[in-house]
């Protein structure tokens, strides 16, 4: 796979699809050059991300198609909604971590998750459709 | 897939991901913890925010009773998700 190779696939807009999701995955990651926690943070940001779109995305698309690169030094996974309204995640207010447990509010964390383990994390919108992209590097 | 299992010590033992899609069959199990217990999580590969929220609610409840969730043998990764996450002051982890 190394090698500016790309898959895609789509999956449906539901939390039910995160099973072929993971499976996908693994299916396309590289095995040797990504390591466990390269592994371990994609599968958390592309869940993180997925599950934002099927709880908060608006627009008819009931898919969202992801599209894995694998390139010399890094693995780029785009999520492509093609029918939405804006919403920039790289964009968010952090997230206060230190508040005590009484006092910590709901919603966030998996943003601020992907903001702090992985690579790189980036956002387009045009015509109605937004591509998230979260990168990993490769050893 | 996750499985939870409880053991006559009320240890709750994990096993599996615990991801976007195990919350809701996760939740019941979770309500039903009434005092303080040990979560062994050495068979958990895996969380997600999805996840860390529900065994939130359940430490928030608890601590409001003045009891608590102790989190045992988590993996380096799910131990720095917890990390980022603030959640190493909100559970005792050993």
């Amino acid at each position: 796979m190394v090698g500016s190779a790309t898959v895609s696939r789509e999956f449906d807009k539901s939390f039910g699809a995160l099973v072929e999701i993971f499976s996908f995955l693994d299916e396309v990651l590289p095995g040797s050059a990504l390591d466990d926690r390269g592994r371990f943070v994609l599968h958390l940001a592309v869940e993180e991300l997925f599950t934002n779109m099927v709880k908060y995305n608006s627009g008819a698309s009931r898919r969202v198609e992801l599209r894995i690169a694998v390139e010399k030094d890094r693995v780029r996974v785009d999520l492509v909604d093609p029918d939405t309204d804006p919403f920039d995640p790289t964009q968010l207010p952090p997230v206060d971590t230190s508040a005590p447990i009484a006092e910590r509010k709901r919603g966030g964390l998996g943003l601020h998750l992907i903001r702090s383990m992985a690579d790189g994390l980036d956002y387009t919108y045009r015509d109605r459709e937004m591509t998230v992209s979260v990168t990993q590097h490769l050893e | 897939m996750l499985e939870i299992t409880t053991s006559e010590d009320g240890t709750i033992r994990l096993r599996g991901r615990f991801d976007a899609s195990q919350v809701k069959s996760a939740t019941p199990a979770f309500d039903g913890v009434r005092d303080s217990c040990t979560v062994d999580c050495s068979e958990l590969s895996y969380i997600s925010s999805a996840g860390l929220g529900l065994l939130f609610a359940t430490q928030r409840r608890l601590i409001d009773a003045g009891k608590g969730l102790r989190l045992a043998n988590l993996n380096p990764h799910i131990r720095e998700v917890f990390r980022i996450a603030g959640f190493d002051r909100v559970f005792e982890i050993t």
